[in-house]
């Protein structure tokens, strides 16, 4: 089987723009999730958010150009940039991109919306509706790359980003590209935090995963981009390989809109098929950085599908929701916290979920509460789990010693 | 590849009719879904035409509750579903866990998200429903359709503009090949919503928008722009062995399929072909292309470009060159539409028409008639290009015998 080599990575999201502010954030433990001052949040029952900070314009890129772009756009190009630099690959015309988001840039395109459902004076930028499809802003980071190669956008809700890093494993293993660009991209929008606040699914003040006090989930945004390649095209050209994205698994549902299963069924098989893929077995997992929502429905389930999967090492199995930290980045969750695990092997660490104060009596596994704590990991699971029963895991693992 | 993928299943939610064999009817005589549509006029008085889906009894395929909760988008996905797994005959040994879905759609629910914006910002954040909120993810009719069918299998929703639906069925055709699924439902829906008509309006691509009529014809040399449409096409796709063994009849096999990009403004139409054809030749080998499916959608930029792209294909040297947009307008999954349609072309053995063709553009290439021609159809080529550059095509084998 083609090993997959991860040679880029970049990053942005409430703990800071690049991946090193991203690891600095998780090592202190630090919670991202603040006030909405992204819109007025007049009129919702909640009023938090992990907002991202401006993202960086890409160089070489004009502020003119920049213009017109919505701020997902704007927060993919920014980790796309970032982890296109790490990588070092000159030729980006073969290189596949696949991106995952589910509103893409919505932000602007509802904004203009609201100005002519309210009769508002002046016309709307052309631009932001332009920019509304989901489809665009993987054109954009295609067009920053000079991608001449396949390119795929996934909209799987909360899974997508997970997902868009498994579609990239399977074209390099199919023989479709050397090389891709992928990940997911997501910023707050109005119809999103509108529709949490509906289904009452959000948290009053910061998210609490696993907690007996939980009350639903912080939204937040953000992006995170791997460049995946074809382990010995990497090594070939003397790569700096960061990692190795050994599989990943997908499973439905097939239950419920918007609950999991409450025997976390579904879950359980996308991390069965997940290590079947990357051809490890459950006792060589060392950490499982959870889905953890924070929702009441997502953390019982999620609990029980781990310890089905991990049986009795689920009790010594570190598992926490950075969730906590950078809020749930919905289409970008899935990336930001494969690449959350990927730093806590490469880095030695185990990333905390930072609000945890008192665990429900039904999650019962080591959530890792309040701070980061150091530990040798090597092989870990990233979980992602969407609206609609989407349910994906990847098992990534740090480079040997010395790489 | 591994193995050849086998099409043993097609359902289809069409302005030409619902069901396979009522869309292949209508598209063989020449018939065009477009037709006056209300509602849809922007400030200029355009569009007044569309090619809406009409006549479909969606209760008459979804027979589970979750009916009442699907959007209708959802429903037309979910019926075109049913409608391919019956076809396919593929409810009596399949499994379950081997089964998945894999949906093409450019914009989801559309319709139901303005709604969701106009009780936001009309009536403030308290007015929304949280019943609706859950539909308005792209991924709502792949979930739906999951639910339906109790398939837990991989389970995709992609969008990539107007290729939606070819990509959809590219990536149903990979999980097969990479082992991941033994069956797939793949192909796409998209639903007409008038928030995409503004933004085609605001950009002056609609037909009649820069004078000529208000019609949409691939290759035509009077082309002014496209016509909406709207439609869902679903197929059920397994390995050929899989297919034979259960003694189960093959609309056409699917051989491969590739992606790439051409050069294309932000937001707007490829406008030239690009410097190296190297994706699509290898993907059509040496033997020759008898029939091409183009993207081609009555748009001045796009037509020409597919034009030449296929003029420099030496495979398709030979082949017939059609598209199915005349009939069933533009939208993001009208690839699947189209891939549809290229199975049963393979089957029934004859050429898809360019229904409103009156005069061709200036072309070496042998374009389709009016009417379906009969013809000997071994291999055929799908091909799609999107606003923003993205391009896909697939190959398509007739069955073996």
């Amino acid at each position: 089987m083609t090993r997959i080599a991860i040679t880029g990575l970049g990053s942005i999201n409430a703990l800071g723009v690049g991946v090193a502010a991203f690891e600095d954030g998780l090592r202190a433990g630090r919670c991202g999730i603040g006030p909405l001052t992204r819109f007025a949040a007049a009129g919702y029952r909640v009023a938090c958010a992990a907002e991202a900070p401006p993202p960086p314009r890409p160089p070489g890129v004009s502020a003119r150009a920049a213009r017109r772009w919505s701020l997902t756009t704007r927060l993919a190009l920014a980790a796309a940039a970032e982890a296109w630099r790490a990588a070092g690959l000159t030729d980006g015309a073969a290189c596949g991109v696949v991106l995952g988001t589910t509103t893409g840039g919505m932000a602007g395109g509802e904004e203009s919306y609201r100005r002519e459902a309210i009769g508002a004076a002046g016309r709307t930028a052309l631009a932001s509706w332009l920019e509304t499809p989901v489809a665009v802003p993987t054109d954009a980071v295609a067009t920053l790359i000079g991608s001449r190669g396949p390119r795929l956008t996934v909209s799987t809700a909360c899974s997508s980003g997970a997902n868009a890093l498994g579609i990239g494993v399977d074209w390099i293993r199919a023989g479709r590209v050397a090389a891709v660009l992928c990940g997911g991209a997501e910023s707050l929008c109005r119809m999103t935090y509108s529709g949490f606040n509906s289904l009452q699914a959000l948290d009053p003040g910061p998210c609490r995963p696993f907690d007996r006090q939980r009350a639903g989930l912080s939204l937040g945004e953000g992006a995170a981009l791997f460049v995946l390649e074809d382990w010995r095209a990497a090594t070939a050209r003397g790569a700096r390989i960061l990692g190795e994205l050994l599989g990943y698994g997908v499973s439905a549902d097939a239950y419920h809109l918007t609950q999991p299963r409450p025997d976390g069924a579904g879950a359980a098989l996308a991390m069965r098929r997940a290590l079947a893929d990357a051809g490890v077995a459950a006792a060589a997992i060392d950490y499982v950085n959870a889905h953890g929502t924070g929702t009441p429905l997502n953390d019982v389930a999620e609990t029980r599908a781990i310890k089905a999967v991990l049986g009795a090492r689920a009790a010594v199995v570190p598992v926490s929701s950075t969730k906590s930290q950078v809020g749930h980045c919905l289409a970008a969750a899935g990336a930001i916290e494969a690449l959350a695990a990927l730093l806590a092997a490469r880095g030695g660490f185990v990333p905390a979920t930072v609000t945890l104060r008192d665990a429900d009596p039904e999650c019962d596994l080591d959530y890792v509460p309040g701070h980061s704590r150091a530990a040798a990991l090597r092989t870990v699971l990233s979980n992602s789990y969407g609206f609609g029963g989407n349910n994906t895991s990847l098992v990534l693992r740090a480079p040997e010693a010395g790489a | 590849m591994s193995e050849p993928v086998a099409v043993t299943g097609v359902g289809i939610v069409s302005a030409l009719g619902v069901g396979a064999r009522q869309f292949w009817q209508a598209l063989a005589a020449g018939h065009s879904g477009i037709a006056p549509a209300a509602g849809l006029a922007g400030p200029d008085g355009l569009p007044t035409r569309a090619a809406a889906v009409r006549d479909f009894a969606a209760r008459e395929f979804i027979t589970s509750s979750h009916y009442r909760r699907m959007d209708p988008l959802s429903r037309m996905v979910v019926a075109a579903c049913r409608m391919a797994l019956d076809d396919a005959a593929a409810g009596v040994d399949r499994d379950a866990a081997r089964s998945g879905i894999v949906v093409g759609s450019a914009l989801g629910n559309a319709l139901e998200s303005a709604q969701h914006l106009d009780r936001l910002f009309l009536k403030g954040p308290a007015a929304v429903s949280p019943m609706l909120f859950p539909n308005l993810v792209l991924n709502a009719p792949a979930s739906y359709a999951a639910m339906e069918f109790g398939f837990t299998g991989v389970n995709f929703t992609v969008a990539q503009a107007e290729i939606s639906g070819e990509t959809a069925i590219a990536l149903g055709v990979d999980a097969i090949c990479s082992g991941r699924a033994d069956l797939v439902l793949a192909g796409g829906g998209d639903d007409l919503a008038p928030i995409l008509l503004r933004t085609l309006h605001r950009t002056r691509a609609l037909a009649g928008q820069r004078g000529g009529r208000e019609w949409a014809s691939p290759y035509d040399a009077a082309r002014s722009g496209l016509v909406a449409g709207a439609g869902a096409a679903m197929l059920v796709l397994e390995p050929l062995a899989r297919a034979r063994r259960r003694g189960a009849p093959v609309y056409a096999c699917i051989a491969g399929s590739t992606a790439w990009a051409v050069p294309a403004p932000p937001y707007g139409w490829p406008s030239r072909a690009p410097a190296s054809l190297a994706p699509l030749a290898a993907l059509c080998g040496a033997a020759p292309i008898d029939l091409v499916c183009g993207g081609a959608n009555s748009t001045t930029a796009l037509d020409a470009c597919e034009l030449t792209l296929f003029e420099a294909l030496a495979a398709a040297r030979g082949a017939t060159v059609t598209s199915l947009k005349g009939a069933i307008g533009e939208f993001g999954a009208a690839g699947a539409l189209t891939v549809a349609a290229a199975c049963l072309a393979l089957r029934e053995q004859a050429v898809p028409p360019l229904c409103a063709l009156a005069t061709a553009a200036p072309t070496a290439l042998r374009l389709a008639a009016r009417q379906a021609q009969p013809a000997r159809l071994r291999r055929a080529l799908v091909h799609g290009l999107a606003r923003g550059g993205a391009a896909a095509a697939l190959l398509l084998e007739a069955a073996p015998d």
